[in-house]
């Protein structure tokens, strides 16, 4: 059986699904696959209070057609691990992809972060500056619905963000006053989350969390712009599970071989592919497909297939205030501190951020004060106590490509989907360890002047953000993708979403992943076209 | 305020032996709750469990009167697929009674699975108790860890009022900006 389209689209996230809507408005016509199944908020909101898993996905799907890892999964077990420290990846394999269980921070990469070997002599240069993705950062803001202050210098805007603000929550507004004294001038965090009812979805109502889900859908998920172009006649096939991409003699993808669950299979052709699935299932895919024609996979005559992965390398410190801050009340912290995001220090270290937390722990704190021995009515008093006193402040690093933390697959060893499985080359430079420093320095700083007692302080963990692997630049030989995020070597492949940036700064990756994925589209439109 | 049960004066123990019942009364002291009545079912023969004693139990060790009994009902039949939990509900729920009863004195004053009295099997299978109805998880020893409530799990209780429970409560827009009253913790 063969689905035809203008355009095939194999992955329904936010990046999928942004392009999807883009050239359906432009009277394309589009086919999206999604490995994984369509699901329910609803849903998804009674699984994560039935269910003993409590990650950030432990309420979603984890299909045997379309596996994925989740935060307990054990080292080794989706995918392997070569290298230190381990990277404990997480995302959704479902129709929307990984914005179900995403936080809803939009922030911009800087002006800077796409001139870092320019400015700073390290990492590389983007295609494309600043300047050139901004009118669709405006445009991705006012599709995702981000809530923001306008006004930093650093961030050029030729439009104001479609909402303001969110009001902060309590607990930032006491942090905020007692780190100003130390130089943190904390800001309020660019989210999709609305501050008011905003493109049919009702403002947000502090349902105390925004990850693992929003329950009220105030916060973005991807599922908008799923819809949106489902309306304008887009077709979604869910539990279509692509597992190789072949390409003609010519160079030209002519089809995308996709599984459904009971094992039978199909293809689709198009004039053109767009492939968005994520920084570690995009790679795998094109390494996957690799036939007598391609050898090395689709898209690697470079051997850059699965190169300069990165993530967001982060630590976290939490405390118990000496007064209470009712952390849990309203969205998830509301402010962040920007002042380490760029500097002449990032010739030397990686930049990084702050940002507050406002988790309500209660599974945690209670199985503490059990283990203790507590009994009721002092472990009542212990849990509310530590409760309402409790803070988070967490930290998000830069980390600078490099070709050696990669993604390579193993034909030898398949996951249950009769995939190869992945191993993840990964290590940490002197220049993220460098700002892990100081970071851990700031957090004594920070301890010190909130007063507080320390009660934990994380080692280095990952903030799940999959960057690199099909990087965009307009060497073939050092790039896969040039600056339309069109494959080198098969002039109808484009590439979506995170795997295509150079550097990824210390940005949420989301927002910009939306706003290239409408450029991107742009240019399939084009091409079209032509 | 923090609340302590050796604030908690237990003003009267009554027992009255009505069809096998005894019931006692505790007064919740400095908290502002109402009082606390416990049924004292006769712990029934050795070795067996009736749910009736296994909520009396549970109303001991818990210092509350208003347990979900669908809860209990979740919570009793996974207990009792444990090949040991017929005697330890049965020894712990009747060495505690008797303890109660004894102490009837002003000064007695603590949670009544705190006194030195259980055994060590005993005084873990009340702990193994007590963190299932907290966590709302019950882990279990046959069979895979399981959620047998979410809501109801006691550990909500803390915050119950100050802050919302995930997934099923709010704040109400941009009422996260100011402190809630703080309520006390209900046991």
């Amino acid at each position: 059986m063969t689905e035809t389209a203008d355009v095939v689209i194999i992955g329904s996230g936010v990046a999928g699904a942004m392009c999807a809507w883009r050239l359906a408005r432009k009277g394309v016509k589009v086919l999206i696959l999604e490995a994984g199944p369509r699901i329910d908020r609803g849903q998804v909101v009674r699984n994560f209070m039935a269910t003993v898993n409590l990650d950030l996905s432990g309420g979603y799907p984890n299909e045997p057609w379309a596996p994925r890892p989740d935060w307990s999964t054990p080292v080794g077990g989706y995918f392997r691990q070569v290298g230190e420290p381990i990277v404990r990846a997480e995302y959704l394999r479902v129709v929307g992809g990984t914005t179900w269980h995403w936080n809803g921070n939009a922030i911009r990469l800087h002006p800077s972060d796409f001139r870092l070997k320019s400015t700073y002599g390290v990492g590389v240069d983007w295609p494309i500056t600043y300047d050139e993705i901004e009118p669709y950062y405006v445009e991705a803001e006012n599709e995702m619905g981000v809530a923001g202050e306008d006004g930093d210098p650093q961030f050029p805007r030729s439009a104001s963000y479609p909402m303001p603000p969110l009001p902060s929550t309590y607990a930032d507004r006491i942090i905020m006053d007692r780190l100003a004294p130390l130089g943190f001038q904390f800001a309020a965090r660019p989210v999709t989350r609305n501050s008011r009812d905003y493109d049919g979805r009702a403002r947000c109502e502090g349902f105390s969390l925004c990850a693992p889900i929003c329950p009220s859908g105030a916060r973005y998920n991807a599922m908008v712009h799923v819809e949106k172009a489902e309306k304008l006649g887009v077709r979604v096939i869910d539990n279509a599970r692509v597992d190789r991409v072949e390409a003609g003699p010519d160079g030209r993808i002519i089809a995308a071989h996709f599984a459904r669950p009971g094992g039978e299979t199909a293809m689709a052709s198009g004039r053109a592919f767009i492939l968005a699935a994520n920084g570690l299932e995009s790679p795998r895919l094109l390494l996957a497909s690799a036939d007598d024609r391609v050898p090395a996979g689709i898209a690697n005559t470079s051997d850059q297939v699965g190169r300069n992965f990165m993530e967001h390398p982060a630590y976290l410190v939490r405390g118990l205030m000496p007064v209470p801050v009712y952390s849990g009340r309203g969205p998830d912290g509301t402010v962040a501190w920007y002042g380490g995001r760029d500097g002449a220090f990032r010739k030397t270290r990686a930049a990084f951020h702050l940002a507050t937390g406002n988790r309500i722990r209660m599974h945690d704190i209670a199985n503490h004060y059990l283990a203790e021995g507590l009994m009721p009515p002092e472990l009542d008093s212990a849990i509310q106590h530590h409760a309402i006193h409790e803070f988070e402040i967490d930290s998000q690093l830069e980390q600078l490509p490099n070709p050696d933390n990669r993604v390579t697959i193993d034909w030898s060893d398949r996951d249950s989907a009769g995939q190869p499985r992945m191993t993840l080359h990964f290590t940490l430079s002197e220049y993220e360890l460098r700002t892990s420093a100081e970071i851990y320095r700031q957090f004594d700083r920070i301890v010190k002047a909130l007063n507080c007692k320390e009660i934990f302080r994380s080692d280095f963990f990952a903030h799940h953000h999959l960057m690199g692997t099909l990087r965009m630049g307009q060497d073939r030989r050092t790039a896969v993708v040039d600056d339309t995020c069109r494959a080198h070597d098969h002039p109808n492949l484009f590439v979506a979403g995170s795997a295509v940036f150079p550097t990824g700064g210390i940005a949420n990756p989301t927002l910009t992943i939306a706003a290239l994925a409408l450029r991107t589209a742009d240019a399939v439109s084009v091409q079209l076209r032509s | 305020m923090k609340i302590r049960l050796t604030r908690r004066r237990a003003i009267t123990i009554l027992i009255a032996v009505c069809g096998g019942a005894t019931v006692a009364w505790w007064e919740r002291a400095g908290s502002g709750l109402p009082e606390l009545e416990l049924s004292l079912p006769s712990p029934g023969i050795l070795g067996t469990a009736s749910f009736e004693v296994f909520m009396a139990l549970s109303r001991i060790v818990l210092l509350r009167d208003d347990l979900d009994r669908q809860m209990a009902q979740r919570l009793f039949k996974l207990i009792m697929d444990e090949p040991w939990a017929p005697k330890h509900i049965h020894n712990a729920y009747a060495t505690l009674r008797a303890a109660i009863i004894k102490r009837n004195k002003a000064a007695d004053r603590e949670n009544p699975a705190s006194l030195n009295v259980l055994g060590a099997g005993e005084k873990w299978f009340v702990s193994h108790l007590v963190t299932t109805w907290y966590l709302g998880i019950y882990y279990h020893e046959q069979q895979p860890t399981r959620r047998v409530a979410y809501s109801e799990a006691l550990m909500f209780d803390a915050i119950r009022g100050v802050v919302p429970i995930p997934y099923l409560e709010s704040t109400g827009f941009g009422a996260w900006a100011d402190a809630p009253p703080l309520r006390k913790p209900k046991s």
